[in-house]
């Protein structure tokens, strides 16, 4: 039983995942150039040994840049879903345990700002507050990021709303925080938590592509997606490395994030059809 | 299980190819779309052949990039490509730079009474058919000279005017208050039409967006939306008429977004930065034409800011810190020179002693401590109490110019001085900022820097100031021989090379880039600010598909 459970787990993302994020928490230890330092002796350099991933058109090194950059972008992962999350979750259970109307308001909300193109929200977002440091991009990223989480805890606490305990709770005068925290979270939270895996994947696409269109993290905060930023200049140079291997890294990554909150997806899914 | 490996690893696969064919684009010149992401601008590509000219075709058209366009007025704007090929002036330069006739058929100067006496061409039309007279030339210096409400960077070249007279329609005579030894350079500014702008507000009138001059191409339209400027030679020009039928001028600030349009055949000519231009070199598709310029690169302090109103003698010194010969073999791929001084292109300018700093930071290190300034334990400089960090703004689409920062503010932070680099879309001179990533150019006469350094000038935005620098200027405008031009002139770069208002890194070479098909542009000019005077023979040019 145990093996066969094992046997269903992304041990490979798990494992590549955790080496990735690993070296960036490490960054310092792993780097042998300054990330923010320019190399004027060595343009261009495609890798070597020297420059393990090769250097820019200003002599910056790709290899220090990528993990201290992965540092930033995790991040705001991390961060923009911790922000969707909490949105999410506590948008979602007041909807969820509101009146029919009150209930529909909301969600005709959700529904409403789902439905525009969230690429167009953040651009405006962007141009309103420009995000100047790695928690103002975090916060634009998720502000646009919580509309499909916010409807499945909706749907999740309807379904136990009514529940005796979560009932009980209410009528002796539990607070909406204390049923929140006490009742609902704990019975959706396997549920939502691939949701949950998958937006740190969409934080980071978000900011890489803000900073790849220029709009998102000031070009001086290393970040994938401010290296992804330098790849128009490097198709023009031939400098494939400079496109090529944070590509991949941040591909690479994405997959891995995917595959887990995929995992989780099962799980949920498949515990739902033992019921 | 297996199914769902065999997923990861075609998954894993398709996101390789994707990358490596994203990186191949640039190889193989389909780069289209980078160029469709990366501006607005682009856009307008596949609608250009549809849009320029109704019916006609497109064999005889040059598509150029350019910079981006507010407005097409020789009043107006001084550095740009379209008011020279719409409009011409009283006088135009030559392939040297010097003056030479144009509008004017003959010119004399009286100097007993300060006179110019200009005998104008006849015959000449506007581009609406109207005639072209004295009058229009008297309208054009008298905006120059009496209108208080133009906001124009050029107006103190034209302070020693005294009087304009029209003799008849085809004679004029210009009185002059001193004598201004550029003069004749400053009569080659387009002449504007009287019977479309008298009574008009000229910063503001829509005349700007569908100019008529008297120049070799006629404005047809402007196409704000897709940034498509679209011009048709004009038939009736009194001179050379040009070869190239049409002209389509697509705005392109992105200089990134320039280089992958010539790459994909998008446009057929455009100034590129040295690193891309180096790119189209030796490929048979392409010709490549290196100009030199007068256009420099520097760190321009405002003058007036709170950091450099207490630390303004500490500008000059900040040039032993920085490597210029560093940033010119990296950003410019050695298409440049170090600056040591804003007029050293210049024939009247150029004296060597005022190359006074070198790259030394042992020096710099002396230096600083005789000004008073002390490393705290950050190893940044502190005076006062006062920390030596300033910021500069830069607009983030100007890729050289972010580099060029990006490079002085990593050399000197490493010397102990603090220079932030403020990354903007456009310029803002409300908010505070201690200068900008200037560029300037004086190509044709030193007198060009007077309106930048002189106190009050109009284009001395920074509001440099320094009496020993104006009375230099000063005495250079008023030289009658060049030998006393020369003096003055070498004095003044010694002068300001001791007190500057700009951090002077590198004079940029021009490189332009065009079509193998492109012919007939001449390197014999040096080209100003923004590599701009290219099209001065643009007559003679040809274009075949």
């Amino acid at each position: 039983m145990v093996v066969q459970r094992d046997k269903g787990k992304p041990i490979v993302s798990i494992i590549i995942l955790g080496i990735i994020i690993i070296c960036c928490i490490f960054a310092p230890f792993i780097t042998n150039h300054d990330p923010s330092q320019y190399y004027l002796d060595a343009l261009n350099r495609a890798p070597d040994t020297e420059y393990l991933f090769g250097t820019d058109s200003l002599g910056r090194d790709l290899f220090s840049i990528m993990f201290f950059g992965g540092r930033t972008s995790i991040m705001i992962g991390v961060l923009g879903a911790a922000i969707i999350t909490v949105i999410g979750v506590i948008y979602g259970c007041i909807s969820g345990i509101s009146g029919d109307k009150v209930d529909s308001v909301m969600m005709r909300f959700v529904e409403l700002c789902g439905s525009i193109p969230s690429i167009l929200m953040t651009l405006i977002l962007t141009a309103i507050f420009p995000a100047k440091d790695v928690f103002s991009m975090s916060v634009i990223v998720a502000i646009t990021g919580w509309f499909a989480l916010a409807r499945i805890v909706r749907s999740e606490v309807r379904q136990i709303r009514n529940s005796e305990y979560v009932l009980y709770a209410r009528s002796i005068g539990g607070s909406f925080l204390y049923v929140m925290r006490r009742h609902l979270i704990p019975n959706f939270l396997s549920a939502i938590m691939f949701v949950v895996v998958s937006s740190i994947g969409a934080c980071i696409t978000a900011e890489s592509t803000l900073s790849f269109l220029g709009l998102g993290l000031p070009l001086d905060i290393l970040s994938w997606g401010s290296m992804l930023s330098l790849a128009n200049k490097a198709l023009i140079m031939n400098t494939w490395w400079v496109i090529l291997i944070p590509g991949l890294f941040l591909v690479i990554t994405l997959i891995c994030i995917t595959n887990i909150g995929n995992h989780l997806r099962k799980e949920v899914n498949r515990k739902s059809s033992n019921l | 299980m297996r199914n769902r490996k065999m997923n990861s690893i075609v998954a894993l696969a398709a996101a390789a190819v994707l990358c490596i064919g994203l990186a191949g684009c640039g190889g193989s010149g389909g780069a289209g779309s980078t160029a469709a992401a990366s501006s607005a601008a682009a856009s307008a590509g596949s609608s250009a052949a549809s849009s320029a000219g109704a019916g006609s075709d497109m064999s005889n058209t040059l598509v150029y990039a350019g910079e981006n366009e507010d407005s097409i007025n020789p009043v107006l704007t001084n550095h740009d490509e379209l008011t020279d090929v719409i409009f011409s002036g009283l006088m135009k330069y030559d392939k040297n730079g010097k003056p030479v006739n144009d509008l004017a058929e003959k010119v004399d100067f009286d100097e007993a009474s300060l006179t110019y006496k200009f005998a104008l061409r006849k015959g000449v039309k506007w581009h609406d058919g109207k005639d072209f007279s004295a009058k229009d030339v008297e309208f054009t210096y008298k905006e120059l000279t009496e209108d208080k409400n133009l906001s124009n960077s050029l107006t103190t070249d034209y302070e020693d005017i005294e009087s304009i007279k029209v003799v008849d329609d085809n004679n004029v005579e210009i009185k002059m208050k001193k004598y201004n030894a550029n003069m004749l350079g400053y009569f080659t500014i387009g002449i504007i039409p009287k019977h479309l702008l008298e009574g008009k507000e000229i910063s503001t009138d829509e005349f700007n967006k569908k100019p008529v001059g008297t120049g070799r191409y006629k404005f047809v339209s402007w196409d704000t939306t897709g940034g498509m400027i679209t011009l048709e030679k004009n038939t009736d020009y009194y001179d050379k008429v040009p070869n190239i039928d049409r002209i389509v001028y697509k705005t392109v600030a992105v200089e990134s977004t320039k280089a992958t349009m010539i790459q994909s055949g998008e446009a057929d000519l455009a100034w590129l930065n040295a690193n891309y231009a180096a790119k189209f070199k030796d490929n048979a598709n392409f010709n490549t034409w290196d100009f030199a310029t007068a256009d420099y690169r520097g760190a321009s302090m405002a003058m007036e800011s709170d950091f450099w109103k207490n630390n303004k003698d500490s500008i000059g010194v900040l040039n032993y810190a920085l490597d210029k010969d560093a940033i010119i073999k990296s950003v410019l791929n050695n298409q440049g020179q170090a600056a040591y001084s804003p007029i050293q292109k210049n024939p009247l300018g150029s004296n060597k002693e005022a190359d006074i700093y070198s790259y030394d930071l042992t020096k710099f290190d002396e230096e600083m401590k005789k000004l008073g300034w002390e490393k705290g334990s950050d190893g940044i400089y502190a005076r006062n109490g006062q920390k030596f960090h300033f910021r500069i703004q830069t607009r983030d689409y100007e890729e050289e110019r972010v580099d060029i920062a990006n490079l002085m503010s990593s050399m000197l932070k490493k010397a102990g001085v603090e220079m932030e680099v403020c990354l903007v879309t456009k310029f803002d001179w409300k908010a505070g900022y201690d200068g900008f990533l200037a560029g300037f150019a004086t190509q044709f006469d030193p007198d060009m820097a007077y309106k930048q350094f002189v106190t009050n000038g109009s284009s001395n935005t920074m509001k440099y100031s320094n009496p020993k620098v104006d009375e230099l200027l000063e005495k250079g405008r008023r030289g009658k021989t060049e030998a006393e031009r020369l003096e003055a002139y070498g004095q003044f770069e010694v002068e300001y090379a001791k007190a500057p208002g700009v951090l002077l890194v590198a004079y940029l070479d021009g490189n332009y880039v065009g079509a193998k098909g492109v012919k007939g542009l001449d390197t014999t000019r040096v080209l100003g600010h923004h590599s701009v005077g290219v099209m001065w023979n643009i007559e003679e040019w040809t274009i075949t598909r």
